[in-house]
């Protein structure tokens, strides 16, 4: 296969789904009055407070996803590592959660402020998090992998305990609030989330589209990477940091989305190959792409409510990992 | 030169290496040989840098080899270990390649080099295959190639370079340990300094330029393979019965079992 057909095809894929996130929902819009610019004010409204900043929103944080995805595999050297074990995401549920449960403390919040307190609440959770981790999993100067691993596992069970308890105490609206805000959901987009996202995902992309040549010796063993002049220490550190990063400011933004960063990687090395200068960028594209598309869907299907996004991708996302698994099992027989 | 100097290193209350000292020369060939847990593979580790001795220090070109930054030692010194998994499927060209990863090759230069590499080793026409569909015998060969790679890409003379092997020839059939170990041969003799742990004390006494043994972490014997025969070195360290013969061709001594 030609180097640049993968690019091609995904980035085909990406602008179809752009498209039809633009013009297809509970009030269509035609794509060549858009083209031609012959849409009338409440259209170029819906277009641009709305529909553009969540498109936009769903190719950020798909492809955050999926870059960490493809970062968190070839740093475990496992195929069914996902963003989510590190445990930054439900740290982050954790203090969400909090400010959805004890915000009748705080006062009456006005409207416009809520989701920039829920977002911030999140993001705090996620840098928290992260510092924790960090702290948990550099041992003599050293990041361990199985260090990482089980403090991941801690702090889910932890969270989950915790964001269990908060479920226990809210009241009916607030876990509404609590389960939606778990299933993911981009309608809170608005082009200062857009320009947040923007100004930490594109660098992370470009710095991780670099360094995909050292992932690549990563997956020989850290020992064999060492060997061939990695400074292995220091570059695990940078990638957890920016699987952390990328992970919280999702998870800020946009709730608990599920599966994209497992998934996506999986599917680009099942296409084409396993060489991390493909997967990585190939699946910051497939991710933006499927993202972008499920939150279409999730618009389309119960008109005029939604789905949350989250709840489409893991419905794509669980027969996808079941069949991994058993194929899995099936390969090591 | 490659040396070690009174190294002695600890683990978890046992003594892995005992005060060792021993050197690897610019063009020599040079096995290591001993039993099981005799320390071995802890030597390697201790000269390529990966693990550090309580006690002593590891000279290169007489530096410390702590003194030398990773990326420049890319540039001089590879090492192959036991064993070398891929969770992720490559293709054998792509395992290969990343031996290059310390240099900046041109494609056509780097495929140039992956396909004579392959061919040295025993693999030729196997650059697309799939790393994990192949045998033992043929993934050891692929990373063979690709610590080879590692040294030839950037360095038109071997002599400052050097090559360390944990039983490259562990799961290899006869023809292809015999062609490994002639091709070692040949790289030293261009000036490469190759350390190979191996198991075979024939091979090590019959390609072996000097010997190291090694027993219980202690060094037993350094030397040239004729003189293995001044005292019972192999049959006291190996606790095996043993018959000591000559090699039909070469001044050097060969094992044989006591039935």
């Amino acid at each position: 296969m030609n180097i640049r057909s993968p690019y091609i095809i995904l980035l085909g894929a990406l602008l179809l789904m752009m498209a039809m996130a633009l013009t297809q929902g509970a009030y269509s819009l035609s794509w060549s009055a858009i083209l031609f610019d012959k849409i009338g004010s409440i259209d170029q409204q819906i277009l641009m407070t709305v529909r553009l900043p969540r498109l936009l929103m769903a190719v950020l944080v798909g492809a955050a996803l999926a870059v960490s995805g493809s970062l968190m595999q070839a740093l475990f050297r496992n195929p069914l590592a996902d963003p989510g074990l590190l445990g930054v995401s439900a740290g982050a549920s954790v203090f969400v959660g909090v400010l959805i449960v004890f915000q009748p403390a705080l006062g009456a919040v006005p409207l416009w402020a809520k989701s920039y307190l829920q977002s911030g609440a999140g993001f705090i959770g996620a840098v928290g998090t992260c510092a924790l981790i960090f702290s948990l999993s550099k041992h003599q100067g050293k990041v361990s992998v199985l260090h990482l691993l089980l403090a991941g596992i801690a702090i889910n069970a932890l969270a989950g305990a915790a964001t269990g308890l908060l479920t226990y105490v809210s009241n009916d609206e607030q876990l509404r609030a609590l389960s939606f805000w778990s299933m993911g959901n981009l309608g809170g987009a608005r082009w200062e989330h857009v320009i947040v996202l923007a100004s930490l995902v594109l660098p992370i992309c470009g710095y991780v589209f670099r360094q995909s040549k050292n992932l690549n010796l990563l997956l020989l063993g850290e020992e064999e990477a060492r060997y061939l002049g990695l400074n292995v220490e220091r570059f695990k550190f940078r990638l957890v940091a920016v699987v952390a990063l990328c992970v919280g400011i999702t998870v800020a933004f946009a709730g608990l989305i599920g599966f994209v960063g497992l998934m996506v990687p999986h599917l680009v090395r099942l296409l084409f190959g396993s060489d991390n200068r493909l997967v990585v960028p190939c699946s910051a594209l497939l991710g933006a792409a499927l993202l972008t598309g499920a939150d279409t869907v999730a618009r389309l299907l119960v008109i005029p409510a939604e789905l949350p996004v989250g709840l489409v991708t893991s419905l794509l996302g669980g027969p996808f990992f079941l069949w991994l698994l058993i194929n899995n099992i099936k390969e090591s027989r | 030169m490659l040396q070690a100097n009174n190294v002695s290193l600890s683990r978890g209350g046992n003594l892995l290496l005992d005060c060792v000292s021993m050197s690897l020369e610019s063009g020599e060939l040079l096995m290591v040989l001993g039993p099981n847990g005799a320390g071995k593979s802890t030597l390697l580790s201790c000269l390529s840098g990966a693990v550090h001795g309580d006690a002593g220090e590891i000279l290169l070109e007489a530096k410390p080899l702590s003194a030398f930054p990773i990326e420049t030692l890319a540039k001089k010194r590879a090492v192959l270990t036991q064993q070398v998994t891929m969770v992720f499927n490559f293709t054998v060209e792509q395992v290969v390649s990343l031996g290059l990863a310390p240099w900046s090759l041109g494609v056509k230069q780097a495929d140039e080099l992956i396909q004579r590499t392959l061919m040295d080793v025993g693999l030729p026409n196997m650059q697309k295959r799939d790393y994990n569909s192949l045998s033992g015998g043929e993934q050891q060969r692929a990373q063979l190639a690709r610590v080879l790679v590692q040294l030839l890409a950037g360095n038109d003379d071997l002599s400052g370079c050097y090559l360390l092997l944990d039983e490259p020839i562990a799961a290899l059939d006869l023809e292809q340990q015999q062609r490994v170990l002639r091709l070692l041969k040949t790289l030293s003799a261009k000036g490469l300094a190759v350390l190979c742990v191996i198991h075979d004390i024939n091979l090590a006494a019959l390609y072996g330029d000097r010997l190291v043994l090694l027993d219980n972490g202690r060094l037993m014997f350094q030397g040239k393979p004729a003189d293995l025969t001044a005292k019972p070195y192999i049959e006291s360290a190996y606790q095996a019965d043993l018959i000591r013969l000559h090699h039909a061709q070469m001044a050097v001594p060969q094992w044989q079992f006591q039935v």
